[in-house]
């Protein structure tokens, strides 16, 4: 504070004397004087009408060595940002910190930098989890929507690292949104038969997989809006009988279909004949006894109907 | 500590612009020894130090941004640790209070010029200064209270905001120190006319003082709009490169008053002719320039210009234009009478033809008045939105400005005074002349161009071959070297005019613009060339990332075209890069924008194409008027008429 004072004062004087002294040598010394003092006195209240003496600057050279100089956990998640945007301008090929700071930018909402920098890290090496970070950042970009350039990220992220679960759940996102069942379940039971039964994802992953699976196809609702939203009262009741016909006779007929079973379970939900989704379930299970993931999503919707019983 | 010697700084510039003001007038008076005694001295010590405090303010801000300083508000608003260096000094003006600091330095700088080489009359001189030094203080007391660019904030934060990338430009670095220097240069020949009505100035003496100071004002002005219609032809993507926007306007307005001004200002000087008149434009002229920077600052229109929608600000603004006016156009009320009346002319003389001019180029700044300022008032009034668009300029101030364009090249061929049509015309060769005319006329009507634009290019050929025929009968008959530079700068600045209605009228011609979404394979025809879209790349910038498109012309065999797209980061804006292919006959311009995925999972990328015939003359034109008006200012310290009338001045002072 003190040296913004000091040297605003020595400039003000200088600039009053500078002023001032034609007049003074003009013999006129008390105007000069005057002339001196009024303009460097006017110059400092003119100061301190907004000035703020005691205020330091804070240039970013500054900034960031106290920010590098700090322990991580201690700075804030700006302060983290800024130091990750400081290792990639000192080592632009710094995988770590362009990877670190793709994934806070994707978590913040600022996909397309993200993008960019989990794009560059990959060009310093392949590596699954970022590639899965790579098509998470893409997706969220589009909305949900899994683009061929996503797809092609977890692609190769399966094919580096099968057991990270969101490849899988996105490819079978993205074979079911094309209509392929069998594929989108192939995905998602493989997954689930990969992760251990204690991963929060495991259950996620299944509760999601079973409630798609399960959504009938072709038909109203087929396209995420609800079931036969469009629909007259009277009439769900016989689409729901007929649907459930057609499905009876398509499992006679392929009975390894597991998007069938549980699609006949949630009609038959739906139809509030819970005795014979409950059997639907049960045979399915038997059907597929051995296989974990199938399973898995099997069971998800029993609990979903469950619930969905005591809600009732 | 930067920050607050950068705040003190602009204390002391307006501490300094208030004695340069005080100390100049009690200069100017007779007991001040009439501009010569210590008080004159000291006004100008005054100026000097203004200068001095708003240069070192401009150089600390410009070290604020290089440091990236984001506890300095405005340079956390405009700048970004990552921007390229270029565009972290032109940030200190890329923004309203820079650019005001910016506007306040040129004002001293200009105080401090007229305190040194103003007008040769020392009392003349001293109370221009002074003038000069109110306007100076009330800029600076904007600046220090109303907008200071050291302003702080605290916290800090970690990061700035960037500069608007569409900012971040090689032209935009230099357009608003030149429109500056434009907008602000006018301010002295209202100093210099308001001085000389107070002091009851001759009319010719006061045209003379001022002309040289509205040249060069005028001249930077002409550089500053041309470098900005340039960067909004190939920046804002479309291809435009004049919008009619209000702030494009808010320049025009100034320009058309300059040119009506130095012309006037000739006529003035020589023969005495249009003294009120003369002065009449150098007050008017800089009170446009403050409504300029009113429209610009305040916040009461929309354009891409408007980068500080504050209306307090505004209100700042407006008090400084009523203060002005209201001073200068009193003063001009109350001792105009005191300019003179002039001689008399004929009207078939060159003061008759100058005056014909100057009324359509005033008519003309005063249409473009009406159309930037009506939707204001129908707004306050509450009436429906009303928009003011090309159709009401074209048929308005276009006309008003061929009509000064065909009067252009006849004037230099009339005597003064006395007149005499005929031999003019006869030495213009206008018979002559007009046979390029017809044939540039036949080849505009051949390619079925607009109406308007048709009569464009037979203008623009007019005074292009009139300017030549000027070039070649005119300038070997003078016998002095200053005059015959004078005259090269007016033949030179009146081809200018020609080349950019030329130019004007030859984009108004082109072809219809291609906007179409291209899959990597597909191909678009624009004006003859066909595009074909090779692919697309990823690109990253400091700043910025961004897509790159690769077209093929011609398959190939015309080279490859690559427009970009990028995503400038910090401020979360995505621009066009425009890529250019320049040749004699046109331009052809294309730009990229978003990707689309079809319904069958291709991407296609929209892609902008358009072929500007012959807008190369734009250019050229204005680098003409520039180079013109740089010539006459040259001309006019060459012919070394100020030191002839200073001597003749001193001369009269002694006999008093």
């Amino acid at each position: 504070m003190m040296s913004v004072i000091a040297i605003s004062a020595l400039i003000a004087l200088a600039a009053g004397v500078y002023v001032a002294t034609p007049v003074a040598r003009d013999g006129a010394r008390v105007a000069g004087l005057v002339i001196a003092g009024l303009i460097a006195l006017g110059a400092f209240g003119a100061y301190l009408v907004n000035g703020e003496p005691d205020l330091s600057g804070q240039p970013y050279d500054v900034l960031i060595e106290r920010l590098r100089s700090t322990e991580p956990t201690q700075l804030t998640p700006i302060e983290q940002e800024e130091r990750l945007r400081d290792a990639i301008r000192n080592n632009p090929e710094d995988i770590r910190a362009l990877t670190l700071l793709g994934r806070f930018l994707a978590r913040t909402d600022r996909e397309l930098e993200a993008i960019g920098l989990l794009q560059r890290a990959l060009r310093q090496g392949e590596d699954a989890r970022i590639y899965s970070d790579l098509g998470e950042a893409l997706v969220n970009l589009n909305e949900g929507q899994v683009t061929a350039e996503a797809r092609r990220a977890f692609r190769r992220a399966y094919e580096l690292d099968p057991n990270i679960p969101e490849p899988s759940f996105f490819l079978g996102s993205a074979a079911y949104a094309e209509g392929d069942r069998a594929m989108a379940a192939t995905y998602w039971t493989d997954i689930i038969n990969r992760l251990p039964t204690d991963d929060p994802y495991r259950a996620a992953i299944a509760d999601r997989a079973a409630d798609l699976l399960s959504r009938p196809t072709g038909g109203p609702g087929a396209d995420g809006e609800a079931p036969f939203a469009n629909a007259e009262p009277g009439d769900i009741e016989a689409m729901i009988s007929a649907m459930v016909d057609r499905l009876e006779m398509r499992l006679d007929d392929d009975p390894g279909d597991l998007s069938g079973w549980l699609t006949l379970a949630r009609a038959r939900m739906m139809m509030e004949k819970p005795a014979e989704a409950r059997e639907a379930l049960e045979t399915a299970r038997s059907r597929f006894e051995g296989q974990p993931g199938k399973l898995a999503l099997i069971s998800a919707l029993e609990s979903a109907f469950a619930f969905e019983e005591t809600d009732a | 500590m930067i920050a607050e010697i950068g705040r003190f700084l602009i204390a002391l510039a307006l501490l300094a612009c208030v004695a340069q003001t005080i100390l100049a007038w009690i200069g100017a008076n007779k007991g001040g020894k009439g501009g010569k005694g210590a008080m004159a001295d000291a006004g100008r010590a005054a100026s000097e130090i203004a200068v001095l405090a708003g240069g070192a303010a401009m150089l600390l801000l410009i070290l604020s941004f290089v440091r990236s300083d984001f506890s300095i508000a405005y340079v956390a608003a405009n700048s970004h640790v990552d921007k390229p260096l270029a565009y972290k000094i032109a940030g200190a003006w890329g923004g309203h209070e820079g650019s005001m600091l910016l506007w306040c330095w040129i004002l001293a700088l200009f105080g401090m010029g007229l305190a040194k080489i103003g007008p040769l009359n020392s009392a003349l001189r001293s109370r221009s200064v002074s003038f000069q030094g109110l306007l100076q203080s009330l800029f600076f007391a904007f600046l220090a209270f109303a907008s200071n660019p050291f302003e702080r904030v605290s916290p800090a934060p970690i990061q700035g905001s960037d500069l608007n990338p569409i900012l971040q430009d090689p032209a935009l670095v230099i357009h608003p120190p030149m429109l500056y220097i434009g907008y602000v240069g006018l301010s002295t020949a209202f100093a210099i006319a308001a001085a000389g009505l107070v002091q009851k100035s001759n009319g010719r003496e006061l045209a003379g003082a001022l002309r040289p100071w509205a040249l060069g004002a005028w001249t930077s002005l002409t550089a500053g709009i041309a470098l900005g219609a340039w960067w909004a032809y190939y920046e804002l993507g479309w291809g435009g490169w004049w919008f009619w926007d209000p702030v494009e306007n808010a320049s025009f307005m100034p320009w058309l008053l300059g040119a009506a001004l130095i012309h006037s200002a000739i006529a003035t000087e020589k023969r005495g002719a249009f003294p009120g008149w003369t002065v009449f434009l150098a007050l008017l002229a800089y009170i446009l320039s403050i409504l300029g920077a009113f429209l610009v600052r305040s916040g009461v229109i929309t354009s891409v210009h408007a980068f500080a929608l504050d209306p307090e600000r505004g209100v700042w603004i407006l008090g400084m234009l009523g203060v002005s006016a209201v001073a200068g156009f009193t003063l001009f009320a109350f001792r105009a009478t005191s300019l003179g009346e002039g001689d008399g002319f004929e009207p078939d003389s060159r003061e008759a033809f100058i005056g014909a001019n100057n009324l359509f180029l005033a008519a003309a700044a005063g249409v473009v008045l009406v159309g930037t300022l009506m939707p204001l008032f129908v707004d306050a009034l509450g009436l429906p939105t009303l928009s003011v668009g090309a159709p009401y300029y074209n048929m308005s101030a276009t006309p008003l400005m061929m009509a000064a364009v065909i009067l252009m090249p006849l004037a230099p061929f009339l005597p003064w005074t006395n007149g005499g049509a005929k031999p003019a015309l006869k030495q213009l060769g206008a018979a002559f002349i007009l046979l390029p005319v017809a044939v540039v006329t036949g080849a505009f009507i051949s390619f079925g161009a607009p109406v308007l634009a048709v009569v464009g290019a037979a203008l623009g050929a007019w005074a292009l071959a009139g300017a030549v025929m000027d070039a070649v009968r005119t300038l070997p008959s003078l016998a002095v070297r200053s005059a015959q530079i004078a005259a090269a700068g007016r033949t030179i600045a009146h081809a200018g005019v020609g080349l950019i209605a030329l130019g004007a009228a030859a984009d108004a011609s082109r072809p219809v613009d291609q906007n179409v979404a291209l899959a990597e394979g597909e191909s678009v025809t624009v004006g003859g060339y066909e595009l074909t879209l090779e692919g697309v790349r990823g690109i990253e910038g400091p700043n910025y990332i961004g897509d790159r498109a690769r077209l093929l012309i011609n398959g190939g065999e015309g080279g490859v075209i690559e427009p970009e797209r990028r995503f400038y980061v910090a401020a979360d804006q995505t621009t066009r890069e425009v890529a250019l292919r320049a040749g004699l006959a046109g331009e052809l311009y294309v730009s990229v924008g978003e990707a689309r995925v079809r319904e069958n999972g291709v991407t296609a990328f929209e892609v902008r194409g358009a072929y500007h015939p012959l807008v190369w003359m734009l250019s050229l034109g204005a680098i003409f008027i520039v180079l013109g008006g740089l010539t006459a200012l040259y001309a006019r310290i060459a012919s070394g008429a100020p030191r002839r009338e200073g001597k003749a001045q001193a001369i009269a002072e002694a006999a008093e």
